[in-house]
């Protein structure tokens, strides 16, 4: 165990943003992870890399000048977006009526995504396995292609090895992991803050979508959600 | 108990059943050490599952066990996991377009 903090110095991020293929791709994935998580210890995170082996590969990476220790404590994610009252009113009102909110605000600023929907990916963050499959089911049926995570540690595999996805629902009780404090990282990082975010939660206490909006999450779906909510919200999220 | 279930759940229903088994008897373990929190948890869990996969009385019985599990009310939570259990066995799943 260490109490150190990492940063990405601007070599590291040269590293892992270029195609040199003599980057070694466990260097590649923890400079991913030290960039995406910032502060958070590391050890959370790297279960594949058993024992010494991740301070053994931190320190090489230390010595190649690709990341630099850092004092806890700081830089820390941006604040967040202030909710509005009447956004608020309006959530908790959709969600006790159909089980789904988008916030028009968000929605209006993206751009259409200009793909089918067979090329797009929609990537489920759901722990359940039961939840999973069907959420799974009812968002491949609608014609999307679909990735999946059980858990916070496999989104993170996920997104550093696969790549962005087009749009992410996001269970917020993982775990290994919070959602709305994994939402909160995501709309910190540069690469993130546009993503398309859906809440699913059996959350639906106000102060939880007043978090959740604050965070910048484009809506939620409350459990237990009925047949046709998932594949409608996906669908009026990336306007093909 | 009669439960007529989507057409396209059916390859997922022997799954779901036996995790719904699988729950029950967490439900009782839970409830023999009084683990307020495991039940609650359970409880959310069976709350959100049950309406999407077309068992409604699943979803209110979780629904009542997270209930019981906050105020910590044993008998209702007995009662619940009972009536849980009974549904359970005497379930009879029809599938419909």
């Amino acid at each position: 165990m260490s109490d150190a903090f990492y940063r990405i110095t601007d070599a590291g991020r040269r590293a892992l943003e270029s195609r040199d293929a003599t980057v070694p791709s466990d260097y590649r994935f923890l400079l991913w992870l030290i960039d995406f998580e910032s502060q958070e210890r590391l050890e959370n995170f790297v279960e594949q890399f058993p024992g010494q082996r991740l301070w053994d590969y931190l320190a090489e990476m230390e010595e190649l000048g690709l990341i630099a220790q850092v004092r806890a404590g700081g830089a820390q994610p941006a604040a967040a977006m202030p909710a509005k009252d009447a956004e608020v009113k309006a959530a908790r009102d959709a969600l006790s009526r159909h089980g789904a909110y988008l916030s028009e605000e968000r929605l209006a600023t993206r751009a259409p995504l200009g793909k089918a929907p067979a090329d797009t990916v929609v990537l489920i963050v759901e722990d359940d396995p039961d939840q999973l499959a069907l959420a799974d089911l009812r968002v491949s049926m609608a014609g999307y292609g679909v990735r999946s995570a059980r858990n916070h540690a496999m989104l993170l595999r996920s997104l550093s090895r696969e790549g962005m996805p087009d749009l992410l629902l996001l269970d917020v009780m993982l775990p290994d992991g919070d959602g709305f404090e994994i939402l909160a990282k995501l709309r910190w990082h540069p690469a993130y803050r546009a993503l398309p975010i859906v809440l699913l939660t059996v959350k639906d206490d106000p102060d939880d979508i007043v978090r959740g909006l604050k965070l910048g999450a484009d809506g939620y779906i409350t459990k237990p959600y009925s047949k046709k909510i998932l594949a409608d919200v996906v669908r009026r999220v990336l306007r093909p | 108990m009669r439960v007529t279930v989507a057409a396209d759940l059916r390859h997922l229903i022997p799954i779901f059943l036996g995790n719904r088994g699988k729950e029950l008897e967490a439900l009782r373990a839970a409830i023999a050490v009084a683990n307020y929190e495991v039940l609650r948890q359970l409880g959310s869990r069976m709350k959100g599952v049950g309406i999407p996969y077309g068992f409604q009385r699943i979803s209110a019985l979780g629904e009542h066990i997270v209930e019981a599990a906050e105020t910590r009310d044993r008998s209702l939570l007995e009662s619940a996991i009972a009536d849980y259990a009974g549904y359970l066995s005497g379930l009879n799943v029809t599938y419909t377009d």
